[in-house]
């Protein structure tokens, strides 16, 4: 009796072994310093962009003219990281300005990873001539520089985060798409797909659930380098006079605002200009762990996307 | 080894020494060579083809203009011409003596009045013209003889000069017949004014050079001008910290402590004539309500702007105009234009008004003006605390001027530069048809601006004059706001007084 419950212990425990183990190899090509040094920073941005409204100390819009240009109060003063030219709190506005970045960075990333995908995914399917088709097109909408196209559309459309939006999903559907339909084209003629075909399944079927899945490691990759150029983006079209208007904080707008302080108080471009270059840092060390884990082959390649 | 390196070591200092030395050597012989730090560009090489103070400036030194207002004198004083007057008998009628033996740059050719009438009928027949509104008072131009103009205008216009003086720009008209308008423009930019077009790159920089056998060129004025675009206040600070700018125009309030500090320039103010307002256009819901208007009006808290946003390098408007400009009249302006602070009635006015809370955009360009960005930004929320439901917008200069000359902005926040005599500019912006940046057309305004137009006796102008800034006041197509103090950052390597207008001329710099 008592044999078989130190049995039954010694399973139960070594089940929990064998558990951890698989849990430990799971988990071991996630934790590497780049994964880890970005998911940190990333999580940190989702965080304070999501509780902006409760961890901010003022309105990032309230203006408090007779306290404009206070330098920073690093000891738990009024205005942290000081105020700008209208007296409002910088802190306040950076948190806010996290928020907005986040939004048009994960906006950016899914509209053009779905219409990238889609697009990328028919081209490769059914190749010939809806292939040739969809590959102008490609190619044409490449041969705008993106910064520049970007700013023709947010003229033309005028300021507005929709506009905005629209601009930068201007060419970065195009990564996607190039990705998608190349393994596309390889996978229309894997096996999965011919059993698929021969049991009847209609193209719909086929694309949306055997192609595209397959399609979406990679497409997760130049998501993250994506996320980071569009906060670039963001920052220059703001920068240029020609981003989000004026009422909604950004770290772009924040740092055009302060370069025509930049000599007399400082603060107003530092603190914009770090935020933008340590999300950047993040999202693309975590880019760079994920490509390492999802898709050794672009590694090796080198291929430069987003 | 020891001895290639002394010998390297040498050499070394002897090229950092000689670049030092005739690096510094150079500039202080840059004494043949100023260039100014400005803000807005010409856009095209076609003298008519815009309508800014800078270009009038630079187009009046090369190709030369009637005459232009001495703010020294406080009066108008002639250029290409040598005196002019009045009809007694029938004030329609205007004659302009032009001075004679003007040779032009170049080939000598003389100034006559063929060119003065060629001039205007480009102004008017340009494709390309965006100066139309300077000759409106203008019937009818003739030529009494090769050196007298006959002009009649449509109506009495005391305030004549002030529109055509130093705004009609003189080309020639037989260079214009020999070669017509592109080539000419581009190719033979040749007149009768102190300097020479060398260099125009559009958006960067215009470079002029000095026409030795002017007259009114002397040895001591800059042999080379250079007008750099500079946009960004920075940019010209250090530039002229640096000594790579001999002037550098519109200082910003911040910055103005950092141009006092340098041991190689200094700082001048001047009262500016350019008023500063905010357009809203009846042509455009809800500014077809005149209490809305009225209510931006009272909203504003100019006071408190310019204290604390322009750090009180500015002086408030009571009125279209301010000390220094024909036709103000202080104790007027007390007991009449009375607009001030008052939200309450704002409030009221916006009640009043039946305004359903639709967004309106105000529109502002970013470092055309000082501090630009900010005023506005500061004027959202104390319109949004009245009532109104403004939004800010900041389109790129370009696209707002564009749009605003062409009557498409519905509310703005821009400036008048050079208003002296503010006639010609109350009628380009408040008067029916005047230009259709703001596109009013009101009865009274008309009546009133049409008055003090047809009255020659100074004293009696004045007074009608003031009339008709109250009529302005009350329709409320504008909110004055301000004149800015002008900072200028000079070298000290050059003396230089800026005027009220803001236009620099190189006759009136003198390089040390």
């Amino acid at each position: 009796m008592e044999n078989s419950a130190t049995l039954e212990a010694e399973v139960i425990s070594e089940r929990r072994a064998v558990r951890s183990r698989r849990l430990r190899r799971a988990l071991r090509p996630w934790l590497t310093p780049k994964v880890i040094g970005g998911g940190i920073i990333v999580l940190l941005l989702v965080i304070v962009g999501l509780s902006a409204p409760w961890i901010a100390p003022y309105d990032p819009n309230v203006q408090n003219l007779s306290h404009a240009l206070r330098p920073p109060d690093w000891l738990f003063g009024a205005n942290v990281l000081g105020t700008d030219a209208l007296g409002r709190d910088i802190l306040s506005r950076l948190f806010y300005g996290a928020r907005i970045s986040l939004v048009i960075a994960v906006m950016v990333v899914i509209i053009s990873g779905v219409v990238g995908i889609a697009l990328g995914a028919i081209s490769g399917y059914f190749a010939g001539t809806t292939d040739f088709l969809i590959q102008k097109l490609v190619e044409v909408v490449w041969a705008f520089p993106p910064l520049l196209l970007a700013i023709a559309i947010m003229a033309f459309l005028g300021q507005g985060l929709e506009n905005l939006i629209l601009a930068l999903v201007s060419q970065r559907w195009i990564a996607y798409c190039r990705v998608s339909r190349g393994q596309a084209l390889s996978l229309r003629s894997r096996e999965f797909v011919d059993a698929a075909r021969s049991l009847g399944a209609r193209h719909t079927r086929i694309i949306v659930r055997h192609i595209v899945p397959n399609l979406l490691p990679s497409a997760l990759v130049i998501g993250t380098f994506s996320m980071a150029s569009a906060i670039i983006s963001e920052a220059a079209l703001s920068f240029l006079g020609l981003g989000v208007p004026p009422e909604i904080p950004t770290w772009g707008s924040m740092l055009a605002d302060g370069r025509t302080y930049i000599s007399t108080s400082w603060w107003l471009a530092l603190f914009p200009g770090l935020c933008i270059f340590f999300t950047v840092l993040g999202i693309n060390l975590l880019g760079d762990g994920l490509r390492d884990i999802l898709d050794p082959r672009l590694k090796r390649s080198g291929s430069g996307i987003g | 080894m020891k001895a290639s390196c002394r010998r390297l070591a040498l050499i070394l200092s002897v090229s950092v020494a000689a670049t030092a030395t005739f690096g510094f050597a150079r500039n202080a012989e840059a004494g043949g060579q100023v260039t100014i730090g400005v803000t807005e560009t010409i856009a095209s090489y076609n003298p008519y083809a815009d309508s800014i103070s800078m270009g009038y400036a630079i187009w009046c030194q090369v190709y030369g203009c009637l005459g232009i207002y001495d703010y020294e004198k406080g009066d108008y004083v002639g250029m290409l011409v040598d005196r002019w007057e009045v009809d007694k008998a029938d004030k329609n009628v205007w004659t302009f003596h032009l001075k004679r033996g003007v040779k032009r740059q170049n080939d000598g050719v003389e100034f006559t009045s063929a060119d003065v009438i060629h001039s205007v009928d480009r102004i008017n027949n340009d494709p390309q013209s965006k100066q139309k509104q300077n000759i409106s008072p203008i019937k009818d131009i003739s030529a009494v003889d090769k050196y007298t103009v006959k002009i009649v205008t449509k109506e009495p216009t005391a305030s004549l000069l002030e529109y055509i003086f130093d705004r009609v720009i003189i080309t020639a008209k037989d260079l214009y017949d020999k070669h017509g308008a592109r080539e000419v423009d581009r190719k033979f930019p040749l007149g009768w004014g102190p300097y020479k077009l060398k260099e125009l790159v559009i958006g960067q920089r215009i470079v002029l050079e000095k026409d030795s056998s002017h007259p009114d060129a002397k040895p001591q004025n800059p042999d080379t001008l250079i007008f750099s675009i500079m946009r960004e206040a920075e940019q010209r600070v250090t530039a002229l910290i640096n000594n790579e700018i001999q002037i550098a125009q519109f200082i910003p309030p911040h910055l103005a402590e950092r141009v006092s500090r340098a041991t190689n320039a200094e700082l001048l103010p001047t009262s500016s004539v350019e008023i500063m307002f905010l357009a809203m256009s009846p042509k455009y819901k809800p500014w077809d309500n005149l209490k809305l208007r009225q209510a931006v009006c009272y909203a504003i808290d100019r006071d408190l702007i310019i204290k604390n946003v322009l750090k009180a390098q500015a002086d408030r408007l009571d009125g279209p105009i301010g000390p220094g400009q024909y036709g103000y009249d202080p104790e007027y302006t007390k007991k009449n234009l009375t607009i001030a602070y008052d939200p309450a009635k704002a409030r009221e006015l916006v009640k009043a008004s039946g305004y359903s809370n639709e967004p309106v955009y105000l529109e502002t360009p970013v470092g055309r003006y000082i501090n630009d960005k900010e005023v506005t930004e500061a004027m959202v929320p104390m319109l949004n605390a009245v009532g109104i439901n403004a939004r800010l917008r900041t389109p790129e200069w370009a696209t707002l001027w564009a749009d605003v000359q062409k009557g498409k902005t519905p509310f703005y926040y821009m400036g008048r530069g050079s208003v002296v005599d503010p006639s010609v500019a109350l009628s380009q912006y408040f008067e029916t048809n005047g230009s259709p940046r703001i596109g009013i057309s009101d009865p009274e305004i008309d009546r009133t601006l049409a008055a003090e137009r047809v009255t020659f006796d100074p004293a009696e102008r004045k007074k009608a004059l003031n009339i008709a800034f109250k009529a302005i006041e009350d329709a409320a197509p504008g909110c004055f706001m301000w004149r800015h103090h002008m900072l200028y950052g000079l070298s000290k390597t050059v003396v230089h007084k800026p005027n009220a207008a803001g236009r620099i001329f190189g006759t009136e710099i003198v390089v040390k």
